[in-house]
């Protein structure tokens, strides 16, 4: 086969197993998208775990444990079929931590209150759910495959969020004000997360199937699904643009795409303070590798 | 080493590959995969084995065209029209 | 249920949910990412311990598992100083965990 054949085999639903022959660009871009996701589920780790010292009960503490675990489960596929193209496990956190491979904006910022706890777990996750959904359907099957358990552990992280949101929405007027405050401040990253809304056929990973969606259609499915569901609440959200127009697309204050490129690139609140922490961590307990892992090598 | 992990969702059904994970033995294997495929209650079963131990297969080759232990090998709809044009039962069936 | 019986489930309780919530800790940041999620069930599994007799002795106090968790002063609880060691070291940790289930499943010595 040669990569015009690959090409149409993928672009007609061809699905591609890990010892297929495939064109270097696929797999290099392949690499990059899935390892990505793998930096992005251990970022994501790091604003959720120090709440789950501070939840405000047991049972809220063991579902954020749990939840904080999937994804530490979720890197830990996503690594692996990582590893099996090619970029062995340590070479990835390698990158992450020296800035040189990136992961997604939304686990740049800081987490401030219990509101954006819950915020993160019905917003955010439900803008990943979103990518992730169509990620079933990518064009190299391994990654596929692990997407099946991923979305459903994730549709977990979003009852988990809904229920804290409901429960601070039917509590006190400052609880329903922590929600309302923690939803201003992550609107301009949510409405960033699906990245900017270039055409899909001049998407390389849409036209290697990779992805199945463009950004932008990713973005519409966020907003028709979630934002009936924040104004039933009472809430607002912070942009005075945002409204469904007569063809049924939504209309929104431009994203600021600049902020989304600093982020991305390691200027974010949170970015240097969390990648550190990877660093300790990491140093600190390279020894246990050594020792565990030293006839897998 | 790498162990390949298949689950098997309830009793009865087939066990299916779910991924892997990498370990130092098969006690950790056991150990991780309980965790990372069993934790939620998802699976009944589940089998892990060294990736070492898989045989894969993934090429056939039919030289001789065995269509005949293909479903392509027997075309009967244009001999069923026929039978039934001579039976005079082509009418009830909407044959063109 | 007495109020003897009520001390020892809260001193069984308090040990389960410190050494949970110690080992909760590690959740995100564990040396392998295998061994981050096994070792974070166990975490659970210690505060699903505690949580099930704090219910016990809630019911025969009138109050809940939550309140009996988080509403009282640290002089209060009835945990052994080991398990409220924070110890940032994989070695340490593995240790006291080896440490704490050997009495425990031989039998409390009190």
């Amino acid at each position: 086969m040669n990569e015009q054949e690959f090409l149409e085999y993928v672009q007609s639903g061809g699905q591609v197993e890990t010892a297929d022959w495939m064109p270097d660009d696929y797999r290099a871009k392949l690499i990059k998208f899935i390892e990505m996701h793998g930096n992005s589920e251990l970022m994501g780790v790091l604003p959720e775990r120090e709440w789950i010292l501070r939840a405000p009960t047991l049972q809220r503490k063991l579902a954020l444990t749990a939840k904080v675990q999937d994804e530490v489960g979720h890197s830990q596929l996503i690594y692996r079929v990582v590893e099996d193209l090619g970029k062995p496990r340590e070479q990835c956190l390698d990158d992450l931590i020296s800035g040189k491979a990136k992961f997604h904006n939304v686990f740049h910022y800081p987490t401030k209150t219990w509101g954006d706890v819950g915020v993160i777990a019905w917003l955010v996750d439900a803008a990943a759910i979103i990518s992730q959904k169509a990620l079933l359907k990518c064009s190299y099957a391994p990654y596929a495959r692990i997407m099946k358990k991923i979305c459903w552990e994730e549709s977990f992280h979003i009852l988990h969020g809904r229920d804290v949101i409901l429960t601070l929405m039917n509590g006190t007027d400052d609880q329903r004000e922590l929600v309302q405050e923690s939803l201003n401040r992550w609107w301009g990253p949510l409405m960033q997360f699906h990245g900017n809304p270039i055409a899909k056929e001049e998407d390389p990973m849409y036209i290697w199937r990779i992805k199945s969606q463009g950004n932008e259609e990713a973005r519409q499915q966020f907003l028709d699904g979630y934002v009936p569901q924040i104004w039933e609440l009472g809430l607002t959200v912070p942009d005075q643009k945002l409204r469904k127009n007569d063809e049924g697309l939504w209309e929104y204050s431009e994203p600021d795409w600049d902020e989304l490129k600093s982020v991305v690139t390691g200027h974010g609140p949170r970015s240097q303070e969390r990648l550190d922490l990877r660093r300790r961590a990491r140093e600190s307990s390279a020894w246990v590798r050594n020792v565990v892992l030293a006839d897998a090598a | 080493m790498i162990y390949e992990v298949f689950r098997q969702e309830r009793k009865g059904q087939p066990l299916q590959h779910a991924g892997s994970v990498e370990a130092a033995d098969d006690h950790f294997a056991d150990v991780y995969a309980r965790e990372q495929y069993g934790r939620r209650g998802e699976s009944t079963a589940l089998w892990i084995v060294p990736r070492s131990a898989v045989i894969a297969i993934d090429e056939f080759v039919d030289e001789l065209n065995r269509n005949y232990h293909r479903v392509d090998g027997y075309p009967l709809k244009e001999k069923l029209k026929e039978a039934r044009e001579r039976a005079g039962t082509a009418a009830a069936h909407g044959d063109r | 249920m007495k109020e003897q019986e009520q001390q020892l489930l809260m001193e069984i309780a308090d040990d389960e949910l410190i050494l949970g919530w110690r080992d909760s800790e590690w959740t995100g940041i564990a040396p392998l990412l295998e061994e981050d999620v096994a070792f974070s069930s166990i975490a659970q599994n210690e505060i699903g311990h505690a949580r099930a007799l704090y219910e016990l002795v809630a019911r025969a106090r009138g109050t809940t598992a939550d309140e009996l968790a988080f509403d009282r002063s640290p002089d209060e609880y009835r945990c052994a100083p080991l398990v409220e060691l924070r110890l940032m070291d994989w070695a340490e940790t593995i240790a006291r965990h080896y440490l704490y289930e050997g009495p425990t499943r031989s039998g409390s010595s009190s």
